[in-house]
């Protein structure tokens, strides 16, 4: 089940508010959420419902033993446990077959499994949880329910953001629901809604038809309007997800962090990584790379945990050979920024490196993640380098049947987040606009012409998944 | 402002499920129907996400809200954006519409579906020759695909559809003229030069206009009363000044968008009472059996007379009509579809091995019955099993599945009558495969898709047939579909030529 389906939008969704409203009043409030998002995952995972539940019930419990046993070798081996089922669901086949083992063998089919959707999400979180009570900055939560909530959330259940407890306990333990936390979770929702559905699935038409072209067909043409399409989809289709989740989340009285701030904006890869799926850098950051050391070791070994947490982020994403390059893509351009630049790396002065350098790296990025094997990505990578060469400009049919005007001008309005100058993403001074006079009509508006746009585009459509439910 | 947004959100979350109880929930979208609700509580039961999905699919399709977006959507881009590309239709050139499955030759790779066009040929052809044994004369006619008469609304994004069509189009000329050249081609009765200004066919739609429909209907005409001569076209005065605006079912059904198209008419109307030219004459019963392209246009009814049996084939509960129709040995039987349905009717039902045989092969058989006196004719004495099977005493064992034996027919320009009788373990039928018909162009002994079928018991069978006549050799093959290591006993084949 996504948000953008219909049967989330116009049937799970109004039961699910107005069920979970009326049981807060009744104290009921943690028991009605995790019973709509059980059903919620139950629809998106089916019977591998268990590995969240199991999830819940570790990591509630090893919040409680680390707490009473503060030791290296108990939390390690709640953190085992606890990464078990991830690490057999997502990496098992793809560690057994680089080993040997025969996809077809007993033991390859008994590891090719399906991964449960949002696996990787809320055992991250379970873990965070656990580490933050054993480092001390955040105390143990007694209450099952109240912990079940917050991990089986639905909103932020299977695609983020990675939200730790320490962040939203504050909204779990006290119900913080009002008129214009709601109103506001309403525009950012409807918001995210129409960036995924208006943006993101036009140019998926597109990047799906780039993509799909192989051999020579490849031309230079093919990989930029690819990239750049995929680009657009990627982010359009990741941060609208965010940006409905956040709007969810307020609307049942919990605020999330933000994912994403204007990504694109930034003028170095250092930067882009502290607006791009702000969570999960956050989460490397504060349980990987500062438990290798942080900055507070020799630079060689300084550079070689960046390009550690930088695997292990592309590897988070997919096991897969192309998600390690990927990481390992970004995490050497990390290393050469910090050697550069130092820390001036987080923020550059001129605008200018966005396009000359901080845009073509990540689009060349995006190559390498969207790829399904290395060799596709090579082939579109060197096209990509050959601007000159015979026949550069030539799309296959294929590709000109999926640049409809319609799909055209959707990727081409999403281009504007390549090219724009601002302050704040949109989604916030949306949700701010609520309670300022002068925009709340503008923001009303919009809203309401959002309700139109996603009736249309989502009653009249098929299903479309979120792009990262894959991760 | 805030309760404004919140009330309005809430109504925005239910009308689409609201709608199911206030207004009447739709049975179809277009020409669909929805998805039915059986089993759904199955489906949600059982977790999964396409389950579920095709559950909300099931509740949404009916309600009159998802109506109204689909229809608004498609409206935004279909008039908006002036380019549609749907499951089913896509813009060309010029807001020519194409409906997609007509694209059904699109691989590339040369021959690939040489087999699939000569077994649906030689299908044909086999009903038709068996079909002649009972006195029944049989014509398939062939609706063009719009893109064949109409091409010039093809730009680059039909052609990803149409992929290589054009040149499999050639292929499938070409196979027929081999193996059915008999078969009505409509498309060649519309040339490009003699088109009128509106072309042969709507452009949005996928059927043709009053003048490809009239075009058809006299090249049909001659093939019915003058088989044997050539065929010239009528010359036909489509007037400058008269026009027809015909609601578009294409754009209406699949798009839901309702729209009227200009269409070109005639000065005289061609099918008009007084008209000498109509109804065709038919000696005897007629039965025709046609999709919606003959469908499109009323006066069907008066190119045929009265006595004419017109059958809508698009709606199934025709089937037993059809088979109760050729059960009366009807004089004329003539098949018509549009090309993109041709192979799966030709392999399928109107075919040697389709339901629609069944009553020909009944009459057939109860012919032989009546005319074949095999009484003093002995059993054919050597088999040859082609090395698929091994002889001991009287039992015959398959060595592979499906062998099969030659049966040397008697000289004659006569008809030759078979009997085959045979005892079984199982029920298994006894496939008929023939030598090149009389009115095929082709040398090749054997064919892919050249037999027809007849159903078998368990104990003891008894087939009488009698063949096509003419045929371009004295060889049959005779191949009972049992397994390997089934066996069969007493085989008794015997043949002889009727006075």
């Amino acid at each position: 089940m996504v948000f953008s389906d219909r049967g989330f939008l116009f049937l799970f969704l109004p039961v699910a508010l107005a069920v979970i409203l009326l049981m807060t009043r009744l104290k009921l409030r943690f028991v009605s959420i995790i019973v709509f998002s059980l059903i919620f995952y139950f629809y998106s995972a089916g019977i591998v419902l268990w590995t969240l539940v199991a999830c819940i019930g570790l990591s509630y419990a090893g919040g409680l033993i680390v707490q009473k046993w503060r030791s290296p070798a108990v939390l390690s081996l709640i953190l085992i446990t606890l990464f078990l089922p991830l690490l057999f669901y997502k990496y098992a086949f793809f560690f057994a077959t680089n080993l040997g083992v025969p996809a077809d063998s007993e033991l390859g089919s008994f590891m090719d499994v399906i991964l449960p959707a949002g696996i990787s999400f809320f055992t991250f979180q379970a873990v965070s949880y656990v580490v933050d009570v054993y480092r001390g900055e955040l105390k143990a939560d007694t209450n099952l329910l109240r912990y079940g909530a917050y991990l089986s959330f639905f909103p932020q259940l299977i695609a983020g953001p990675i939200v730790r407890y320490k962040d939203v306990d504050e909204d779990f333990r006290a119900n913080h629901q009002s008129v214009t936390r709601f109103t506001e979770g309403i525009v950012r929702f409807v918001h995210g809604l129409m960036k995924k559905l208006l943006i993101a699935d036009n140019a998926g038409l597109i990047v799906d038809a780039c993509f799909s072209v192989e051999g020579d067909d490849v031309t230079f043409a093919v990989a930029l309007i690819g990239s750049v399409a995929y680009t657009i989809q990627i982010y359009y289709d990741f941060s609208g997800y965010s940006d409905m989740a956040i709007g969810l989340g307020k609307m049942f009285g919990i605020r999330f962090p933000e994912n994403f701030r204007l990504p694109y904006e930034s003028r170095s890869i250092t930067e882009f990584w502290r607006r791009w799926h702000i969570t999960l850098s956050n989460w490397f950051r504060d349980y990987v790379y500062i438990s290798l050391g942080g900055n507070r070791v020799s630079p060689a070994r300084l550079y070689i945990n960046l390009l550690i947490v930088f695997v292990a982020t592309g590897i988070w994403h997919g096991a897969a050979w192309t998600f390690v390059i990927w990481g390992l893509y970004h995490g050497a351009f990390i290393v050469i920024e910090r050697v550069i630049w130092g820390n001036d790396a987080r923020r550059l002065k001129h605008e200018y490196m966005r396009f000359i350098y901080l845009l073509p790296v990540v689009l060349v990025g995006w190559i390498i993640f969207r790829a399904d094997n290395s060799a596709e990505a090579w082939t579109h990578i060197s096209a990509l380098a050959q601007p000159f060469a015979a026949g550069a400009f030539d799309l296959p049919n294929e590709v000109w049947a999926a640049l409809t005007p319609s799909a055209m001008l959707a990727t081409l309005f999403g281009c504007i987040s390549l090219v724009k100058r601002s302050q704040r993403p949109v989604g916030v001074m949306l949700e701010e606009g609520v309670s300022q006079p002068a925009l709340k009509w503008p923001v009303f508006i919009y809203t309401v012409f959002g309700f139109v746009v996603v009736a249309i585009a989502s009653l009249s459509s098929n299903f479309s998944p979120f792009l990262y439910f894959q991760f | 402002m805030r309760i404004l947004t919140i009330i309005l959100f809430c109504i925005w979350l239910i009308v689409p499920a609201a709608s199911l109880f206030v207004f009447d929930r739709n049975e179809t979208i277009g020409n669909k129907p929805v998805k039915t609700l059986a089993n759904a509580k199955a489906r949600l039961l059982s977790g999964d996400a396409e389950n579920l999905e095709y559950v909300m699919d099931a509740i949404f399709e009916r309600s009159a809200v998802t109506f109204q977006a689909i229809r608004a959507k498609n409206a935004l881009l279909f008039y908006g954006f002036r380019h549609i590309d749907t499951d089913d239709l896509v813009s060309g050139r010029d807001r020519w519409l194409y409906y997609k499955p007509q694209f059904m030759l699109s691989e590339c790779e040369p021959g690939y579906y040489d087999r699939q066009i000569e077994v649906a040929a030689n299908g044909a052809a086999v009903f038709a020759a068996m079909a002649d044994v009972v006195g029944t004369r049989v014509i398939y006619s062939l609706s063009p695909n719009k893109v064949r008469v109409q091409p010039e609304g093809v730009d680059r994004r039909v052609l990803a559809y149409a992929g290589c069509q054009a040149q499999n189009e050639e292929a499938l000329d070409r196979i027929f003229a081999e193996f059915m050249p008999e078969a009505i081609f409509h498309y060649r009765v519309m040339p490009k030069d003699a088109a009128p200004p509106q072309g042969y066919f709507f452009r949005n739609n996928t059927h043709w206009n009053f003048v490809g429909f009239t075009n058809a209907m006299y090249q049909l005409k001659h093939a019915i009363e003058a088989p044997a001569e050539p065929y010239t076209p009528p010359v036909l005065d489509v007037s400058e000044t008269k026009v027809e605006r015909r609601s578009m079912s294409t754009t209406s059904n699949m798009l839901l968008l309702d729209m009227n198209e200009k269409g070109p008419l005639f000065e005289t109307p061609p099918f008009a009472p007084s008209s000498p030219d109509w109804p065709i004459k038919v000696d005897g019963l007629a039965v025709v059996v046609h999709d919606s392209f003959y469908a499109f246009y009323p006066e069907l009814t008066s190119a045929f007379n009265s006595e004419t049996k017109l059958i809508f084939r698009n709606l199934p509960s025709e089937e037993k009509r059809v088979i109760s129709e050729f059960s009366k040995n009807p004089d004329l039987i003539v098949f018509n579809a549009v090309e993109r349905e041709m192979l799966k009717h030709f392999d399928g039902p109107w075919g040697a091995r389709g339901v629609y045989f069944e009553p020909i092969l009944d009459l057939v058989m109860a012919r032989a019955r009546r005319e074949c006196d095999f009484r003093n004719i002995p059993r054919l004495r050597e088999i040859d099993w082609q090395g698929g099977a091994s002889t001991a005493g009287d039992e015959i064992t398959a060595e592979k599945n499906f062998p099969d034996f030659l049966v040397q027919l008697p000289e004659t320009d006569g008809e030759v009558c078979l009997r085959i009788s045979y005892s079984a373990e199982a029920a298994r039928a006894v496939d008929i495969l023939l030598p090149p018909l009389a009115n095929q162009n082709t040398d090749a002994l054997w064919s892919f898709g050249r037999f027809f079928s007849v159903p078998g018991t368990k104990g003891d069978n008894t087939i009488v047939l009698i063949l096509p006549q003419d045929m371009r050799a004295n060889q049959i093959r005779v191949r009972p579909q049992i397994r390997e290591s089934e066996s069969i006993s007493n085989l008794d084949v015997r043949t002889l030529v009727l006075p």
